[in-house]
């Protein structure tokens, strides 16, 4: 009898356990909390283990020590990740990425001395990654001055810790609009891939890829897209 | 005949892993000799973990860290061990205590040359950094454009002139808030009281009446205990402000208790972010090649916002709903 009441349990607390919920990592420099972010995709997606990082120090370690079955991430942040593969990528008017600008206060910055000039980015990729990878769009060494979130870049102009900062477009419109500092941009050439999910080995997880494509208007914009797309 | 080959082949072999090993050994020393140190004075603490995690986690790759806690009763003979052991291209002073004991062993070590370093996660700073050598920092305290320009961004009406009243020995730093103000369209109104009153209370009630006659927006209010403390708290801030529709942004979490009814915003150090902020500092020293010159102490760039809607509803101050997801915590009740 009480064999069987322990058989009873042990099934009951499989089956009702967790441990075999899908995983995503979501990792998307913006002005929402990761906190509000994690609870509005959680609301949408119950049976999906989602984890938001607001740092991406933070994301890259657990991606090492945890593994998930998905990350939602920068195009960047996934090419440059071994383990997984771009299966939804986000859109916006139709494209799959978007246009950069680099800011300044009162002058537009100098492309031509822009390795002379300090440029705030928020850290994507780790220091030395960062550095090797923001040279490689402008073609030149670049000095940089990384911050851990969106918000720390009106800082780095409002004290000076930075000459510059290098942004989206539509991030540059965000943050004039908080402040009445003077910021002056200058249009790029280059152009940097929007959020997109990737997934372990390129397996894609339907639950997961569901989930992202039921992400409502405030969600997607919060991640910087209009909708999904399958690769 | 066959003997000797044999012996020859063995001789041969012996010396080349012992070659082998020696590569080997030689190179695990140079891999680990090659990245340079930084010794870390940090006393203990969740703040103090925390902007240590947050700087050493972006350098491990670069940088070896050493850390020595600093205790009470720690000596400066201490402090000159570990330098001594660990050869530090730069040392970071992480809390008031370090600092204070590491001036101590500049103090007592007249004629040596310092390596150069970091004062992060301390009040005052930039005072501090003055009565050390070779020293640079990043302030702890919030600067009030920081502040305003966040709650300006939630707020539904406008933000032009802010209120602050303040003792005599914090005049250069309202005067510097002022400046950063300026640009943000901002008005810091002051109002100084002296350093020590007998009657502090009742001018810090007389401070705080006048700067809501001339009709600022809202109030800043600085951490400074003798005009923030619980008597003052009572007798002079909430009668005054009574149910006024006034936000009033305050520096520490427990100011924003909705049963206070007081604080409406809060702005405090990301101390996680502050380690980052530092390491990026340190980063930048390595790439000049350990030299700190002309670097000036930086004002620190991340906080963490809070806002009490529930304080806010209640004084009827209206604020942007749609904002309230842009803050890291929102009290509701």
């Amino acid at each position: 009898m009480k064999w069987k009441i322990f058989q009873t349990l042990l099934w009951f607390s499989i089956l009702s356990s967790p441990v075999f919920a899908e995983t995503l990592y979501v990792f998307v420099p913006s002005s929402t909390s990761p906190k509000v972010m994690q609870d509005n995709m959680t609301a949408l997606c119950p049976n999906i283990d989602v984890v938001v990082f607001g740092r991406g120090a933070d994301f890259r370690k657990q991606l090492t020590d945890s593994p998930p079955d998905a990350v939602l991430s920068l195009s960047t942040v996934i090419e440059k990740s071994t383990n997984f593969k771009s299966v939804l990528i986000g859109l916006q008017n139709g494209s799959a990425d978007e246009k950069y600008v680099l800011a300044g206060v009162d002058k537009a910055p100098d492309i031509a001395s822009i390795s002379e000039k300090k440029i705030g980015v928020v850290d994507l990729l780790g220091r030395n990654p960062m550095k090797d990878y923001i040279s490689e769009l402008f073609s030149a060494p670049v000095k940089l001055k990384s911050v851990t979130k969106q918000e720390d870049l009106l800082p780095l102009l409002s004290f000076g810790a930075a000459d510059a900062i290098f942004v989206p477009e539509r991030i540059f419109n965000e943050i004039k609009s908080k402040t009445q500092l003077n910021l002056v941009s200058t249009p790029l050439d280059i152009k940097v891939g929007l959020a997109r999910a990737g997934f372990s080995g390129g397996k894609v997880k339907e639950n997961i890829a569901k989930c992202i494509e039921s992400f409502n208007n405030s969600l997607n914009e919060s991640l910087g897209v209009e909708k999904w797309k399958s690769q | 005949m066959e003997i000797s080959i044999i012996k020859t082949m063995n001789l041969m072999m012996k010396k080349f892993f012992s070659l082998l090993f020696f590569l080997v050994f030689s190179s695990v020393v140079y891999a680990s000799d090659s990245k340079p140190n930084v010794l870390v004075l940090t006393a203990n603490g969740e703040a103090f973990t925390k902007v240590v995690s947050g700087m050493t986690v972006e350098l491990e790759e670069d940088i070896n860290f050493n850390k020595l806690f600093i205790e009470k009763n720690t000596s400066t003979k201490e402090i000159d061990k570990a330098i001594t052991t660990t050869t530090p291209k730069l040392i970071v002073l992480v809390g008031n205590s370090s600092i204070k004991s590491y001036m101590e062993y500049q103090k007592n070590n007249p004629k040596k040359s310092f390596p150069p370093s970091l004062a992060v996660s301390a009040l005052f700073v930039d005072k501090l950094v003055t009565k050390l050598k070779n020293t640079i920092g990043i302030r702890y305290e919030i600067p009030a454009v920081t502040s305003i320009v966040n709650l300006r961004s939630v707020m539904s009406k406008p933000i032009k002139k802010v209120g602050v009243v303040y003792r005599e020995w914090m005049t250069n730093l309202i005067v510097e808030n002022q400046k950063y103000c300026t640009p943000e369209g901002i008005e810091l109104v002051s109002y100084i009281l002296p350093n020590k009153d007998s009657d502090m209370t009742d001018k810090l009630k007389n401070g705080i009446e006048t700067l809501l006659k001339k009709g600022v927006d809202a109030l800043w209010v600085v951490n400074d205990n003798t005009l923030l403390n619980g008597n003052t708290l009572s007798s002079a801030w909430l009668p005054t402000i009574g149910s006024k529709d006034i936000p009033v942004i305050v520096g520490i979490e427990p100011l924003l208790a909705s049963n206070l009814n007081f604080g409406t915003f809060a702005v405090f150090p990301d101390h996680y972010a502050l380690g980052s902020q530092a390491a990026s500092v340190i980063g930048e020293i390595m790439d000049d090649d350990w030299n700190i010159e002309g670097r000036e102490i930086e004002q620190p760039l991340s906080v963490k916002k809070m806002i009490n809607i529930a304080v806010m509803t209640k004084k009827g101050i209206p604020f942007k709903s749609e904002k309230l997801s842009e803050m890291d915590h929102v009290i509701t009740q």
